[in-house]
């Protein structure tokens, strides 16, 4: 354990960005801090880089107390997320800069910055200047900017989010191969789950500046701890919504299917509230009817709308009961072509259901 | 149709705008004191004119009280347009409005108040009196000037050069200033101006001693007409027509460099 | 954590005291003392009698004194407007140029003439308007007048002199709110029926509004301080308040009064802005 953060909180006037905030990441982890806008990850990072003062709470680093100690001091280094790049030097000068305010030798300076240069493939870039560079390349400056000074944590604030499809995955492969080289920690924030779930070692979900859930990728996907997590992580099916009470000692279960009703729904004695998700890639569809022995539920029902997403497809079942379920199926060519307003049979298995806290 | 109106409109107002500069450099030329025939082409006021030894004074206490109260006020005005930048604290608007009051302020008022200031407190008249009266306004400039620059810096820089190892100074120096350079210059360009042309304050706060250049030459038009004015006028309307394209030249030499 | 935030306000409060420091001494406190001012009394021999009195202000109601206010008032205004009226065009037309280094150029041309000196610039205009001047010459060598045309020294010849010097501080704020509105939205106009002369009343004009209500605060406040223009160009006939104060700071040596004059053009100008403010609620200059 070599990073810890204990207990961080930083209120913006009356907002509060991080409530409480603790988390131990490891030395040489790809850790990822997901959430959506504005729950308060960006925040953290800066706080963890020394840029943002916290309110209370602390930073250790390899077992030294990090708090009082600036951001020009601390060995971590950051990507940011319009890359930032200091726009009246050259490439050259902005990978350099760290190393001059170190006081590094003038030898020694070209020569890691050509290594790094040469080490992301912009070194013929060297004296352009930022303005003359696409966003591509402004961000392998960046990230070399940062490499350079061998940190021993780097930190990245939504450094892909600015490219265009096909480059964010080139970049994402750049970052993994990087990754393997070094022993460097990453810190690497983002509301994209793809990316986290691709790349992370551990995913830590931050939600109103609360960590909800730290785990693996699987493991936040397969078994999320709320009801959140497991809506910001993919699509899900709510089957059904389960309000836990007691009533003088007996408990009992109230078994809702309104989403309305389960929020307004709130017994005094309230244990407990749940819901029952299904993913629709787990459930199966199909134009014939189903084996009813191989799955733990399963219906009838028409198709009334059909999202064709490239190698997926997701299909939108109004069932008998009138319930309406989200299917998703890969288009591999062997399934028979489902159209709008067919009728189809659909059913999931016993594996497939979660209990999810809400 | 509309667009021809436009069109001659604009063709009338630029005409306007320039019929009093053409007579002006045209009568600098004239032999004849009287302007109103053409009496032929002749040197003698710009000669008369390098040799009017107070003329040349005053050319020299505006030169030097225009960059003297440039760069005083541009320091002054980076150093608060940087605290505004980065702190916040109650009341900030409020005073951000008080820091622009002088740029609303008729020059009279300002003026006749540094007058009865510098009376009250005994200070002499004189150089000094009209490089402060320069300065108090000049810094109201230079200071919304660069804030409106920092507007448009990103908002990450210092931090980037603080995450890699500056220290608050250092980003400063390497960092912010060069990002506001623009603002930087453009702050000092106009404050000089300001001061050049000013008249209004310096004629209220002007001591015997020294004359600067616009209150000279109203003592020379209440005095009569004098085309050694007219000369002194192209010159100046030149040495700006000069600045400007070379500050133009410059920018498009600095852009081609960059896109090297 | 204290620490660090003392340190922040220390910075912070040595970057602003120079401009801190310099504005309120020499800019703040010389307002404070032309209000104390206008309350004393001229001394025999020039100076200042600290003795408290409002005759200042009662002499300003002297009709003498009045009309000179209010002709100062009505001719800043008719300023403002004439140069709203003359400027717009302008700037509409630079801001509808398609090439931006015509509209630069244009630009460029436009300040040109402001880069001489506006005392010399008021000098050529007397040599145009005299008696002997440009205009007249010229009049009378093509035999259309027999006698000069009294133009010099006249309400005419400072409203005109006014307009050419303040003209720029009109067609700049102008130009500034001109182009800032998208481009997209004349086409949505002509799109939905409205042919140019809709357009211009109901699109341009209305967008430019801040740019309209800075440019007419940026001349007619100053205006209301002018001396020069109406001293050159309009002789002893038509004075506004600024010639009255020159005179009693210089000739007269009736200081207090003086200051009891520059007063009264502080209390327009904070009146003005207020009821900006009232009106417009969300503007700033």
């Amino acid at each position: 354990m070599s990073l810890k953060i204990s207990n961080i909180s930083k209120l913006f006037g009356k907002t509060i960005a991080c409530d409480n905030v603790g988390l131990n990441i490891n030395q040489g982890e790809f850790f990822f801090i997901l959430g959506p806008s504005g729950c308060g990850k960006s925040t953290l990072l800066k706080i963890i880089a020394g840029l943002l003062q916290q309110d209370s709470g602390s930073i250790e680093y390899e077992g030294n107390l990090y708090n009082e100690i600036p951001a020009y001091e601390r060995p971590f280094n950051m990507v940011f997320q319009n890359y930032s790049l200091f726009p009246h030097l050259s490439v050259f000068n902005n990978v350099a800069f760290g190393l001059k305010m170190n006081i590094t030798s003038k030898e020694e300076t070209k020569r890691k910055v050509e290594e790094v240069l040469a080490q992301f493939q912009i070194s013929e870039l060297s004296e352009r200047k930022p303005e003359q560079l696409s966003g591509g390349q402004q961000q392998r400056v960046a990230l070399a900017r940062a490499i350079v000074n061998s940190p021993k944590i780097l930190l990245l604030d939504e450094p892909l989010s600015a490219l265009d499809e096909k480059l964010r995955v080139e970049m994402q492969q750049m970052l993994k191969e990087l990754k393997a080289k070094l022993n460097t920690t990453f810190i690497y924030v983002t509301h994209n789950q793809e990316e986290a779930l691709s790349m992370g070692d551990r995913i830590a979900i931050m939600n109103k500046g609360k960590i909800e859930q730290v785990s693996t990728p699987r493991d936040i996907y397969y078994t999320p701890s709320t009801r959140f997590i497991a809506e910001f992580m993919g699509e899900v099916n709510i089957l059904s919504y389960k309000v836990y009470h007691t009533e003088g000692g007996i408990s009992s279960t109230d078994i809702l299917y309104d989403e309305n009703e389960f929020q307004l729904s709130n017994p005094k004695t309230l244990i407990k509230k749940e819901i029952q998700i299904v993913r629709p890639e787990n459930i199966d569809i199909s134009k014939d009817p189903l084996i009813k022995a191989d799955y733990v539920e399963s219906k009838r029902g028409i198709v009334i709308q059909k999202l064709f997403k490239g190698n997926t497809t997701t299909y939108i079942v109004k069932c008998d009961d009138n319930r309406i379920i989200k299917a998703t199926d890969f288009n591999t060519g062997f399934v028979e072509l489902i159209l709008t307003g067919n009728e189809v049979y659909i059913g999931w298995k016993s594996t497939a259901i979660k209990n999810v806290k809400a | 149709m509309r667009k021809k109106f436009l069109s001659i409109y604009t063709l009338f107002a630029f005409a306007f705008l320039y019929l009093p500069i053409l007579v002006l450099v045209a009568f600098s030329f004239n032999k004849d004191k009287i302007n109103s025939s053409w009496s032929g082409f002749t040197l003698d006021w710009y000669s008369k004119l390098f040799q009017n030894v107070d003329l040349l004074n005053s050319f020299k206490a505006s030169f030097f009280i225009g960059i003297s109260s440039a760069t005083i006020s541009t320091i002054f005005g980076t150093l608060a347009a940087y605290a505004l930048y980065k702190f916040s604290f109650k009341g900030k608007k409020k005073f951000q409005a008080i820091l622009n009051f002088p740029i609303i302020t008729p020059d009279i008022v300002i003026g006749i108040g540094l007058l009865l200031f510098y009376v009250f407190i005994n200070f002499t008249l004189g150089y000094y009196s009209i490089l402060i009266a320069h300065i108090t306004f000049n810094v109201a400039y230079t200071t919304l000037i660069i804030s409106t620059r920092f507007n448009f810096i990103d908002k990450n820089l210092e931090n980037a050069a603080i995450d890699l190892g500056a220290k608050p100074f250092q980003a400063f120096r390497f960092v912010v200033v060069p990002a506001i350079m623009p603002g930087i210059i453009a702050a000092f360009l106009i404050a000089f101006t300001l001061s050049w042309d000013d008249f209004i304050i310096a004629f209220f706060t002007s001591g015997v001693g020294t004359t600067t250049l616009p209150v000279r030459v109203y003592s020379m038009i209440k005095m009569g007409v004098n085309p050694q004015i007219n000369a002194i006028s192209t010159l100046t309307l030149v040495v700006s027509l000069v600045v400007i394209l070379i500050a133009l030249r410059f920018q498009k030499v600095s852009n081609i460099l960059n896109k090297k | 954590m204290l620490k660090l935030k003392v340190t922040y306000n220390r910075l912070r409060n040595l970057f602003l005291f120079p401009t801190v420091i310099w504005i309120t001494v020499f800019f703040l406190v010389p307002l404070i003392l032309i209000l104390v001012f206008s309350f004393f009394e001229r001394g025999v021999y020039g100076g200042i009698e600290y003795n408290f009195t409002t005759n200042n202000f009662s002499l300003i109601f002297d009709d003498l004194y009045y009309k000179t206010i209010a002709r100062t008032f009505i001719v800043s205004l008719l300023n403002a407007v004439l140069c709203l009226l003359a400027g717009y065009p302008l700037a509409f037309y630079i801001s509808t140029r398609s090439s931006t280094r015509f509209k630069n150029a244009l630009l460029i041309l436009t300040l040109l003439p402001f880069w001489t000196n506006f005392l010399i610039r008021t000098f050529s205009w007397m040599m145009i308007l005299g008696n002997e001047g440009l205009i007249n010459s010229m009049l009378i060598k093509l035999h259309l007048i027999d006698h000069p045309l009294e133009l010099l020294f006249t309400p005419f010849a400072v409203q005109l002199g006014l307009l050419y010097n303040y003209l720029p501080f009109m067609v700049l704020p102008l130009f500034a709110s001109i182009e800032k509105i998208d481009k997209n939205l004349y086409l949505a106009s002509n799109d939905l029926g409205a042919n140019g002369f809709k357009t211009f009343f109901n699109v341009t004009l209305p967008l430019s509004r801040s740019g309209i209500l800075t440019g007419l605060f940026l001349v007619f406040i100053p205006s209301l301080g002018e001396f020069v223009t109406p001293d050159l160009l309009g002789g002893a006939k038509s004075p506004m308040i600024g010639n009255i104060i020159k005179d009693q700071f210089l000739t007269a040596r009736n200081w207090p009064f003086g200051s009891a004059l520059v007063f009264i053009i502080m209390m327009v100008i904070l009146f003005a802005l207020i009821l900006k403010n009232k009106v417009f609620k969300h503007q700033s200059i």
